[in-house]
């Protein structure tokens, strides 16, 4: 049984298997590069918190007035990015600087320092100033699925001596370049990270090369890593569906069957793909092209599965499947479904994901410019009372949530992306808790907590397209319940936060009448659809209430 | 005995009680299995009504003025919506008859509409007639009761009459199986021993 996240056994904590401690025998902790693989697993955790290419300097250095010191932003596109830094407690204090593209790589403006992406210049910015006046303070951590053994950054050393009061970073171009003048050249077979103490860098060097940390080692560089135990839960129990577990016997069957040239499963797949390929010249058909899009992988979905649970070679194979599995008829149907992801779905999600976002580019452009003005309209993510929605949770919860958002995105199947979405509300309510306060929250907390969390969220246009995706795939049936309760909420935050307006500072007081005809009809396509009539859905189209900008003008 | 469920929507101002009404309602079960599973946000309980198991599922909204608009996306396929107003506080009243007219454009057809006038138990404050209240209620041909979350008054009542309001049927409709099961077991009509 899984632990209480508070009472795991005695063993190596998260933060310990990250970054196993390293004594170099001279009494020196060594953490690898820039604490190890943090820094740079960090920023690429919160990509979405610091790059925002569609927001000006002007907003950029906006924002960052209500940020600590450190602070920073990438705005623009490539190849004209710019770091804007709060250099400083008062309001002035915020720089921009140039990020060049060379051929090895990028660096800053006047630096000579040339890193081979971005996320890797920043990350060695974090701890060395470099030609900055300050070192960049990074977003708290998120960590992300399945990216928790990523090999370290390999940009130079860190070494800390045993009192904790320096830090020195020793930069492998500065050896290349002066052939290491007063440092010990690492050899193969001594690593870089072993370097003693008494062969330190040299004190002054040419600038822009190493830089020096006086006093003790900053928490921002050595930050513990969020606890990771209930995310190995949620990992284990959320959902099996995705698991190579007993049903993999039916996953390899139906994977032939999609295979067969003469096979209904891959008649029906090969017809769908077609279709697929067919949409990618964008809107063709009345109504909403991505809605039928998901309506046609529903329709081929429910189709397979209802035939495959039908089909007797499906029956003898779930009946010969090993020993220890039930092997009642009644578990057939969630077997197929399973299966039915497995082997179906998910390698056509590649190419579904593409098109979608191909056909709602429009309203996600929207939805993320709405989410940068919200942003800079808050002080920084979670700052008490600064919020636009109030006070965000802890950090490791924020942290937390990311993290199953990244999943949530990577998931295929049904199943497991609502066990996700439902995970992510549970840890909303549980940054809601309070003390001794039994009663638990309602709607009145939770939506605007919801929508917090949504605006400091990253990829919030992948968030979208899957709660489209749940609410066309799932059963009408299901729509009614806790998981439709929570589907709705999300799309509602996400209908708030499309249409926020900067200059009222809120979302409209009432929904046009085409969304508001769209929602009557979104409800009676599915009611139909419900009571067995899924012809009449074809003249019903259905434009999201955050996306109604696509109505005509003329129709308005 | 036949289950039918229930979609029913919460609606007022924030601040109100109406959560409080639900969780008190729920809560107040010997029922084990009552709790939420994730949140207050969304409930169940299930309660015997003549020969029928009524299985409400309890959708709340979020009062503020800035979500207003949303809630077309929740009372859509309700059976009834309960509005809570709070006694002591004459705007949640007003804003309440601004639901009604609402809930009568644009809400399902025959949707039972009750109307609660919550923290009952603070009749020192009052700013609320529970004579005015009630005509209007009578006007509008909706359920009226005035509760107290806190105290446990009429909030049963206020459910068994939305029971009693809500016409009787047999079976639940046919459901064609057109999209993902989340549940184990077949979607047949669900039946009780009891």
């Amino acid at each position: 049984m899984a632990q209480p996240e508070g009472q795991a056994l005695a063993g190596p904590s998260d933060r310990q298997r990250l970054f196993p401690s390293q004594e170099n025998g001279a009494g020196e902790t060594c953490f690898g590069v820039l604490g190890g693989p943090e820094p740079l697993l960090r920023l690429q955790r919160t990509w979405g918190v610091w790059q925002i290419p569609e927001l000006g300097v002007q907003g950029a250095e906006a924002l960052l007035k209500s940020w600590p010191p450190g602070s920073f932003l990438v705005t623009g596109h490539d190849p004209s990015q710019v770091l804007v830094l709060r250099t400083g407690p008062s309001p002035g204090e915020v720089n921009t600087y140039q990020i060049q593209k060379l051929p090895g790589g990028v660096s800053l403006e006047s630096s000579n320092l040339c890193m081979p992406d971005l996320p890797q210049l920043l990350a060695f910015l974090s701890a060395s100033r470099d030609v900055l006046p300050r070192m960049l303070l990074l977003p708290p951590p998120t960590p992300g699925p399945r990216e928790q053994h990523t090999v370290p950054l390999q940009i130079g050393s860190v070494q800390l001596n045993t009192s904790g009061s320096v830090l020195s970073v020793v930069n492998k171009l500065y050896l290349e370049t002066h052939g290491g003048q007063g440092v010990k050249q690492a050899t193969p077979e001594t690593p870089p990270e072993t370097a003693k103490k008494n062969d330190p860098a040299p004190r002054n060097p040419r600038p822009h090369r190493v830089s020096w940390v006086e006093g003790p080692l900053s928490p921002e560089i050595n930050h513990p890593g969020p606890a990771l135990a209930s995310l190995g839960e949620e990992e284990k129990d959320d959902d099996k569906d995705e698991e190579e577990g007993p049903e993999d016997v039916l996953t390899s069957h139906i994977r032939v069957l999609a295979r067969a040239r003469s096979s209904y499963v891959a008649r029906q797949l090969r017809g769908f793909q077609a279709r697929l390929i067919s949409n990618a010249g964008g809107p063709h058909r009345p109504g909403d092209p991505a809605i039928e899009l998901l309506q046609d992988v529903r329709h081929l979905l429910t189709d397979l599965q209802d035939h495959l649970a039908k089909d007797p070679h499906v029956r003898t194979v779930f009946g010969s499947r090993g020993p220890g599995v039930p092997q009642k008829d009644k578990d057939l149907g969630p077997a197929v479904e399973a299966a039915l992801c497995r082997a179906v779905l998910a390698p056509l999600k590649s190419a579904l994901w593409t098109q979608l976002r191909t056909l709602r580019a429009p309203e996600l452009r929207r939805l993320r410019r709405r989410q940068i003005a919200l942003r800079l309209g808050a002080g920084p993510p979670g700052a008490q009372g600064e919020g636009p929605e109030g006070q965000g949770p802890a950090p490791t919860l924020r942290s937390r949530i990311h993290s199953r958002l990244g999943h949530l995105h990577a998931a295929c199947a049904p199943r497991r992306k609502v066990a996700l979405l439902l995970a992510v509300c549970s840890d909303i309510y549980e940054g809601l808790a309070s003390g001794e306060n039994k009663e638990p929250q309602g709607a009145d907390a939770f939506l605007p907590a919801l929508t917090e969390e949504l605006i400091w969220s990253p990829d919030i246009g992948e968030t979208q397209l899957d709660v489209e995706f749940l609410m066309e795939l799932l059963d009408p049936e299901e729509l009614l319940g806790e998981v439709g309760y929570y589907l709705t909420t999300w799309f509602g935050a996400l209908h708030h936060i499309a249409h926020y307006q900067p200059e009222g500072g809120r979302s409209p007081q009432g929904l046009s009448s085409e969304a508001s005809a769209s929602l009557r009809q979104w409800h009676r396509r599915r009611t139909l659809q419900r009571q067995g009539h899924s012809r009449a859905q074809a003249a019903l189209p259905f434009e999201e209430p955050w996306g109604i900008e696509t109505v005509p003008r003329d129709q308005r | 005995m036949a289950l039918r469920e229930l979609k029913v929507c919460l609606l007022g101002d924030t601040g109100v009680g109406k959560s409080s009404i639900v969780w008190r309602f729920v809560e107040d079960s010997f029922d084990p299995n009552i709790n939420p599973t994730i949140g207050a946000s969304f409930m169940t309980k299930t309660v015997q009504y003549q020969n029928e198991l009524h299985k409400f599922l309890i959708w709340d909204t979020a009062g503020q003025e800035r979500f207003r608009a949303l809630a077309p996306m929740y009372y859509r396929g309700s059976a009834a919506a309960i509005i809570v107003y709070d006694i002591t506080k004459e705007e949640t009243f007003s804003t309440l008859k601004n639901w009604v007219k609402e809930l009568r454009q644009h809400g399902p057809p025959n949707i039972v509409v009750a109307i609660a006038g919550n923290k009952c138990d603070l009749i020192d404050v009052r700013e609320v007639m529970e004579r005015d209240a009630k005509d209007y209620a009578d006007s509008i041909h909706a359920i009226f009761v005035e509760t107290s979350a806190k105290n446990a008054i009429n909030i049963n009542e206020l459910f068994i009459e939305i029971s009693r309001r809500i016409p009787s049927t047999d079976t639940n409709p046919p459901c064609g199986g057109k999209g993902f099961k989340l549940r184990r077991q077949p979607s047949e009509p669900k039946r009780s021993c009891c």
